[in-house]
């Protein structure tokens, strides 16, 4: 029964759900935890248990707060009821809760160490919230528990790769193609393998992990779109143009695979074509720089020059203004860290006058504001110093340390500015960043 | 048993520093690098490379440690770029002398860390002049460009430095004189000038000169090496990411040994931005006028068209040579020009951070380029930072190849610091294959090296090479090629043209095949070549030349012998050859 249910589970996983692509993924981490997993875990898990049906048949229905509401009921009830505790936790992960979510898991967790699927579950929710690192312990003990869970190796393989640890890695998502045989299913876990043996420089063996991921499931355009790159590196033009063709004809609105498609066609001197697809790209991401630099030149050199001229100087400006972010960044960090270095020497104006300068130069950095704003309230200029921090509060609404600062402020500040007039207790010296 | 081989070895250590790279990257400072994987390796092609190099440096007298920094940590980006070097025959006695720049150490500037000129004992063995020639200076220098800018036969020197650059005139007796601000080009503002390269860039005869600077360094602002997180946070120093730019600037020859700044009314000053280092100025786009390419560190790189007006459009973007193929910005350092396709047409190699490939950018012969890293081979070498690079036959069998040095740059972090040199065979048909331990020990010895410069400072009818090191003496290959391959050297003297003939351009048509090269004033990274344009011939032993002097005259010479040096001098046609050995 359990073997069944992991079948399905993987087969109504995010595997089948439409792919973000492949960069995105693996920068971001894992996509959020889809409900229907854990539902149908859940429902496994939950067979015999009438008040959890209950919670489920909401949640089918679309009725997630009475969901959650039942779940917290029959929790408050029975706090040991580790299965309504997994479904609340998986709940709550769709939610954006993570403190309930990772909560009910631990707790789930707790109640039943044995559970592989609580283990997978408890790490999937840790990934779902970007902490990959978290996620690894639940993963490997969902593996040792039960070594034929070929979810939780896939799982564990891609923490594997992104942490950056490729042949262990590997050897989770070999396994996991090992256990899913020649199936849909193993069609991911090759992607993810094709990953680690790029990163491992072997773009042959990517290539192939790649071609049968397609193989598996001719529907994967982010595996078309990689295999299209493999190709491209192992010069094999017409393969890689084939491949990206067919990424972009089942991800139309994939940008990336609408660039790559349209630098082979600029590549093979089909500008024309080539500025349709970067033109598309370019809609889907306008700021992207690989996209600009292509389209500018497939324009160009399809005679479209003004239009060209017009790409180049988006994507010049586009240039520019990193580095002038880069350039503020350290400048204006600098002339912070000398204002804090004259507060502490107890040249409180010449700080000022350093902390003024930074905001000027980094006005959206809410660490200098509440810095200067000290300074002028250390110099009795209570008006501009309360208005800064409150700017810095508006800015930063979720900062407990800048609204302390503010409260502390308003409870010293003279009562015709608006505080309370106490005794002035001393603030903290600025800091560096 | 496990066997690790050097490079093995090397390849495994270059991982931690790319992966601690890609985080500084991340962070928005230090240099830019791609982070890309190496393309896989073809089989080997199994022929013979009949090059071997060695170090002969030591025993050539070349002993003065180029000074950069302290070994072990830089305290500012000053000290980590280092410099080049040069071959030129500044006594014009046929033989090939030594300029090799150096740097200093901040806080503790050793007093003999100087520029050094070697003279050529014509025995394989050098004689430091620095003193006599009147070149002893200490301070930080980089660059280097060689040029007769007034005309009078012999080589002059210019030479970037943080916080000045100096125009050395050559005297003609041995020694030269610094007349930078006679010349008017001494800065009122301290610069960090890097590239820099003669050019007749208006056609009247004259060498005018470009500089490129590297970034806004001020001592002041910029924070040293672990005494803030304002920048490269992790104790490295600070730059060029994060730093303001550098700018560039355009020099005209008024022809009475001063120069006007032309920034502004050439067009050059439009340009906003770009961590300019090497600056080669070339015909990109054979219309008999000289462009200039600039590398340009973590910013686009950028290339100045001549407008034939006195102006110069910068078009990188659109040419094709401002970003990798994939639109990234890549930490440019230096460039090799050659036609290692062999259609006449000057292709550009320009070397960039260790976790990227070098670029490899294809002339279609109107200065528009293709970058065809993955196809020409060269992207399967992602190990190291790469630096000085120059395209030429090192084994004389006809078809140029490509040799670079490499070197760390963060002595602090990386563990891979000192690193080998990197030579690609040309295969033919814009085809190369890495050569791994084939080509003698002076390849295989590690060192963190910067500049470096190609000639035959031994007269046998090869390339030599001569390498700047990191806190080291220079290196010294000596290239012993056997076989029975034929070559030919082409040494240009103007006469309506510049004297030195910079910017001509000599076209060798040798059994099916024709090759295309120029009289280079700066190139690999912020150094200068052996004036004396060297042809691999294989086999073939009698060559066709056109000769395009800077002024635009053209002149053919059908039928010359090989294995010679001749000297063509403008209107004339050959008016002097040598034998060597």
């Amino acid at each position: 029964m359990r073997r069944k249910w992991r079948a399905a589970n993987l087969g109504r996983s995010r595997l089948f759900r439409r792919p973000e692509p492949p960069e995105r993924r693996l920068r971001a981490g894992l996509p959020a935890l889809h409900l229907c997993v854990a539902l149908v875990g859940a429902v496994t898990l939950l067979a015999q248990r009438n008040p959890v049906e209950d919670a489920w048949a909401l949640l089918a229905k679309g009725q997630r707060p009475q969901a959650i509401r039942l779940l917290s009921d029959i929790i408050k009830t029975n706090p040991r009821d580790a299965d309504a505790r997994l479904l609340l936790g998986s709940v709550l992960q769709e939610e954006g809760d993570r403190t309930g979510s990772i909560a009910q898991l631990t707790e789930a967790v707790r109640l039943r160490p044995r559970s592989a699927e609580a283990q997978n579950a408890l790490g999937e929710a840790f990934n779902a919230f970007g902490d990959a690192q978290a996620a690894r312990g639940p993963f490997e003990k969902a593996v040792a528990l039960d070594p034929r869970f070929a979810q939780a190796h896939v799982n564990l393989g891609l923490v594997l790769l992104q942490a950056g640890e490729l042949d262990q890695a590997a050897m989770h998502l070999d396994r996991a193609v090992e256990l899913l045989g020649h199936k849909p299913d193993a069609a991911y876990p090759h992607y993810l393998r094709a990953k680690v043996s790029s990163e491992q420089s072997d773009v042959r063996k990517a290539a192939a992990h790649l071609q049968e991921a397609v193989a598996l499931r001719p529907d994967f355009a982010e595996a078309w779109s990689d295999l299209g790159e493999a190709r491209k590196t192992l010069l094999d033009n017409a393969g890689a143009l084939a491949a990206f063709e067919r990424a972009v004809a089942l991800a139309p609105d994939d940008a990336v695979a609408q660039t790559r498609l349209g630098s082979q066609y600029l590549d093979e001197g089909k500008a024309h074509l080539a500025a349709v697809h970067l033109q598309e790209a370019s809609r889907l991401d306008p700021k992207n720089q690989s996209t600009l630099y292509s389209l500018q030149r497939a324009l160009r050199e399809d005679g479209q020059t003004a239009q060209a001229e017009a790409i180049k100087q988006k994507l010049a400006e586009l240039l520019r203004n990193k580095d002038k972010d880069d350039q503020s960044l350290v400048a204006g960090i600098e002339l912070n860290n000398q204002g804090a270095n004259l507060e502490k020497a107890g040249d409180l104006r010449g700080a000022l006058e350093k902390y003024r300068a930074a905001l000027d130069v980094l006005p959206g950095h809410v660490g200098i504001r509440v810095n200067f704003a000290i300074a002028l309230l250390r110099l009795g200029q209570w008006k501009e110093g309360l208005a800064e921090l409150r700017e810095a509060v508006r800015r930063e609404p979720e900062n407990a340390v800048f609204k302390a600062v503010l409260d502390d402020a308003l409870a010293q500040a003279p009562v015709e500015f608006g505080g309370m007039g106490r005794p002035p207790k001393v603030l903290n010296s600025g800091t560096k960043y | 048993m496990l066997s690790l081989t050097r490079r093995s070895l090397l390849s495994l250590l270059a991982w931690p520093a790319a992966r601690l790279y890609s985080q500084e990257a991340r962070s928005g400072h230090g240099m830019a690098s791609r982070g890309v994987k190496a393309a896989p390796r073809g089989k080997p092609s199994g022929l013979p490379f009949h090059a071997r190099f060695t170090d002969v440096a030591n025993q050539a007298g070349l002993r003065e440690t180029v000074v950069c920094g302290h070994p072990r940590h830089a305290d500012y980006v000053i000290e980590a770029m280092s410099c080049g070097a040069a071959f030129l025959d500044y006594d014009n006695d046929g033989w090939l002398d030594i300029l090799v720049l150096t740097g200093s150490r901040f806080g503790d500037p050793p007093p003999t860390a100087s520029q050094r000129l070697y003279k050529n004992n014509r025995d394989g063995t050098f004689t430091d002049v620095t003193v006599k020639a009147g070149l002893f200076r200490t301070g930080y220098q980089y660059g280097v460009a060689v040029g007769d800018y007034n005309n009078d036969g012999f080589d002059d020197l210019f030479i970037t430095g943080w916080d000045q650059n100096m125009l050395y005139r050559n005297n003609g007796d041995g020694t030269f004189t610094d007349v930078t601000k006679e010349a008017g080009l001494w800065n009122a503002q301290p610069r960090f000038g890097s590239g820099c390269t003669f050019l007749d860039y208006d056609r009247d005869g004259r060498l005018d000169l470009f500089v490129s600077n590297y970034v806004a360094f001020d001592l002041e602002t910029v924070p040293r090496a672990g005494t803030s997180t304002s920048c490269n946070p992790g104790g490295i120093f600070c730059g060029p990411r994060g730093l303001r730019y550098g700018h560039h600037s355009l020099y005209r020859n008024n022809g009475d040994g001063s120069f006007t700044d032309v920034t502004a009314p050439s067009g050059i000053g439009k340009v906003e931005g770009g961590y300019g280092l090497t600056a080669v100025s070339a015909d990109f786009d054979n219309d008999g006028w000289p462009d200039i390419y600039l590398a340009c560190d973590s910013t686009p790189s950028l290339l100045f068209r001549n407008n034939h007006d006195g102006t110069f459009t910068e078009q990188g973007l659109e040419r094709g040579v401002a970003l990798s193929d994939d639109g990234m910005e890549q930490a440019g350092m230096g460039i090799g020009i050659g036609d290692f396709r062999m259609d006449g047409n000057l292709d550009i190699v320009k070397t960039h951070y260790s976790a990227d490939t070098p670029g490899v950018y294809v002339n279609n012969g109107k200065g528009d380029f293709r970058d065809m890293t993955l196809q020409a081979g060269l992207a399967v070498e992602t190990r190291y930072v790469c630096w000085g690079i120059a395209i030429a036959d090192l084994d004389n069998d006809g078809n140029p190849d490509l040799f670079c040095v490499t070197g760390g740059i963060y002595p602090e972090v990386q563990e891979n610091y000192n690193t080998p040199r990197v030579v690609f065979r040309n295969l033919g048909k814009g085809r190369f294959e890495e050569l791994l331990g084939q080509a003698g020990p002076g390849v295989e010895a590690l060192h963190s090296s910067r500049g470096c410069a190609v000639g035959d400072f031994d007269n046998d009818g090869d390339v030599d090479i001569l390498i700047v090191n990191h806190n080291e003496p220079p290196s010294l290959l000596r290239n012993d090629v056997s076989g029975n391959s034929h070559w030919i050297k082409v040494k240009l003297h103007g006469v309506r043209s510049n004297r030195g003939a910079v910017g001509g351009r000599v076209t060798v048509r040798y059994g099916d095949k024709v090759q295309a090269q120029e009289v280079l004033s700066q190139s690999s990274y912020l150094s200068s070549n052996d004036s004396r344009l060297h042809f691999g011939l294989g086999p073939v032993t009698t060559v066709d030349l056109e000769i395009r002097w800077p002024l635009g005259q053209v002149e053919n010479l059908n039928g010359v012998a090989a294995d010679q040096l001749i000297h063509v001098t403008e209107g004339s046609g050959i008016t002097r050859t040598e034998k060597f050995k």
